[in-house]
C-alpha cells in the first residue's frame, strides 16, 4: 500500500473553500440578517434568505410561499456548502471546478440582495413615489453600466489570461450588470408613478383625505426614520407618525465572512481540466 | 456529451428545482389559491382591529369627577376611562386650555402617561394651573356656589400611543 503524502495532500486542498464550505452548511442556521420594525410591535420583520419572523400588532404571520422558498433556499445553500467542501478537499478530480462553480458565489450575491433589496425599496419610498423625478437618469445610468460590462467582458477575453484574474472578471461584470437591473426597475418605477400617480402619493392622499398631507422617510437599510400622515377634521387636525427602524443582524456578518471566504476559494481553484491542459500548453 | 457537460446540465437542473419545486409545493399545498399561498390564513389587522367597527361606545366609559384641590393652587381633575379595545394603548399626554363658562380659567395637562391594558378601567388625573384670572374666577365661584366649578378642556391635544405608533390629535 502506497504511503499518503500528508503534507503534499494538505497543500492540494483548497484551504479558503473547506473553510467556506462549513461555514455556508451552518449560516442558515446562524440568525436573521435584517430586521424591520415599525412602532414597538405593530411590526415586527425579521429575515434572511433561509426565513424569516413576522409579527404584527402581536399576531404571527404566516405565508407558506415565503416558507417554501427560504427551505428551498436553505436546502440550496447547504448542497452548495457540501459541494464547495467537496470540490476543496479533491482539487484535482475531474468535477471539482464544476462543483465550486455551482457554489462558491451563492452566499455573495444572497448578502448582495439582501442589502439591495431594502436600499432600492427605501430609494423608491422615499424618493419617487413622492413624485417629481425623471427618468433620464436611470436611463442613462442602465446604459452606462451596460456599455461598461460589455466593455469588461471583452476585456476580460482579450487580455485576461490567468483563471482568477478572469473569474474576478466576471464577478465585476455580474456586479455591473445586478447595478444595470436595479436602475432598469428604478426607470420602470419613475415611469409608472409618473403614469398612475402624476401627483405621487401626496396627490394620492389629499384626494382620499381632504387636507390630508403625508411626509415619508424610510431609513435606507440601517438606521431610524418617521412617516407621518396628517390630516385635518373639522376645526381640528389628527396625525399619525409611524417610527420605523432598520439594522442589518448578527447573522449577515457570518454571511460576509463566508462570502469572502467563498470568493477567494472559488478565485484560488484550479480550473477544469481542459482549462488545465490549456494552460499546461 | 462529455461528462463535465452532463454535470454542468445537472447542477443547472438542480439550481433550478430550488425555485421552482417550493413555488410548485407551496402552491399546491393551498388548492392553488394565491392569496392563501402568499399571505397564509391569518389576517393580524383583521384580527386585531376587526371589531373597531363593531365597537360598542357609550357614555358612561367616560366620567368626570368634580375638581379637587391640589398643592400650590392647582386643581385636579379625575377622570375614568374604560377602554373598549381588544388591544393595550396608552394615553401619552393630554394639554389645552381649561375653561369654566367662558371664561380660560388657565392650562390643563395629564399628570402621568397612563396604559390601559384590553378592555380595563383607568383613572386619568389630569391638572389645571389656574392663571390670576383663572384663581379669581374660583375664589368667586366658590364664595357664590360653595364647590369648585367645573373645567372644561378646550383647544385640546390628545397624544395615543397604540404599538408605538403616536397618533395625536388637536381639537377646538
Amino acid at each position: 500500500m502506497d504511503k499518503i503524502n500528508w503534507g503534499k495532500l494538505a497543500r492540494t486542498i483548497n484551504w479558503f473553500g473547506v473553510i467556506a464550505g462549513i461555514l455556508m452548511i451552518v449560516l442558515p442556521f446562524a440568525g436573521r440578517w435584517w430586521r424591520l420594525s415599525v412602532g414597538t410591535g405593530a411590526m415586527d420583520l425579521a429575515t434572511s434568505p433561509f426565513g424569516f419572523t413576522a409579527t404584527a400588532f402581536g399576531q404571527t404571520m404566516e405565508s407558506t410561499f415565503a416558507r417554501y422558498i427560504f427551505l428551498g433556499a436553505t436546502i440550496s445553500i447547504m448542497i452548495a456548502g457540501l459541494f464547495v467542501l467537496l470540490a476543496s478537499l479533491l482539487p484535482k478530480q475531474w468535477w471539482s471546478a464544476r462543483l465550486m462553480d455551482f457554489g462558491a458565489t451563492k452566499v455573495f450575491w444572497m448578502a448582495i440582495w439582501l442589502v439591495v433589496t431594502p436600499l432600492i425599496g427605501a430609494y423608491i419610498v422615499n424618493n419617487i413615489l413622492p413624485g417629481g423625478q425623471t427618468l433620464t437618469i436611470f436611463v442613462v445610468g442602465a446604459v452606462i453600466t451596460i456599455v461598461i460590462a460589455i466593455l469588461f467582458k471583452f476585456l476580460a477575453r482579450k487580455f485576461l489570461k490567468k483563471l482568477w484574474s478572469k473569474r474576478l472578471m466576471k464577478l465585476a461584470t455580474n456586479v455591473l450588470l445586478m447595478i444595470a437591473a436595479m436602475f432598469i426597475v428604478l426607470a420602470v418605477c419613475v415611469f409608472a408613478v409618473g403614469k398612475f400617480l402624476p401627483n405621487g402619493v401626496q396627490g394620492l392622499v389629499s384626494d382620499a383625505i381632504p387636507g390630508g398631507t403625508v411626509s415619508i422617510d424610510v431609513p435606507y437599510v440601517s438606521g431610524s426614520a418617521t412617516t407621518t400622515f396628517s390630516m385635518s377634521m373639522g376645526g381640528g387636525q389628527a396625525s399619525v407618525t409611524l417610527p420605523i427602524n432598520m439594522g442589518l443582524m448578527s447573522g449577515f456578518a457570518l454571511a460576509i465572512i463566508t462570502a469572502v471566504f467563498s470568493i477567494l476559494a472559488w478565485v484560488y481553484h484550479p480550473g477544469p481540466p481542459e482549462e488545465e491542459e490549456k494552460r499546461k500548453k | 456529451m462529455n461528462k463535465e457537460k452532463v454535470l454542468s446540465v445537472l447542477l443547472f437542473m438542480l439550481s433550478l428545482s430550488f425555485v421552482v419545486v417550493p413555488i410548485i409545493a407551496a402552491f399546491s399545498a393551498h388548492g392553488w389559491d394565491p392569496m392563501a399561498t402568499l399571505l397564509g390564513d391569518s389576517n393580524p389587522i383583521e384580527t386585531q382591529f376587526g371589531d373597531l367597527q363593531n365597537l360598542n361606545i357609550s357614555e358612561n366609559m367616560f366620567s368626570v369627577s368634580a375638581p379637587t384641590q391640589g398643592p400650590n393652587n392647582t386643581l385636579i381633575i379625575n377622570a375614568q376611562f374604560t377602554s373598549p379595545l381588544n388591544f393595550s394603548i396608552k394615553i401619552k399626554d393630554i394639554s389645552g386650555d381649561g375653561f369654566s363658562d367662558g371664561t380660560r380659567i388657565g392650562s390643563v395637562q395629564l399628570a402621568s402617561e397612563v396604559e390601559f391594558p384590553p378592555n380595563t378601567t383607568k383613572n386619568l388625573s389630569i391638572i389645571c394651573t389656574p392663571t390670576q384670572e383663572g384663581l379669581n374666577y374660583i375664589r368667586d365661584y366658590v364664595r357664590l356656589h360653595g364647590s369648585l366649578p367645573q373645567i372644561q378642556p378646550k383647544n385640546a391635544r390628545l397624544s395615543i400611543d397604540i404599538y408605538g405608533i403616536i397618533v395625536e390629535g388637536t381639537f377646538e
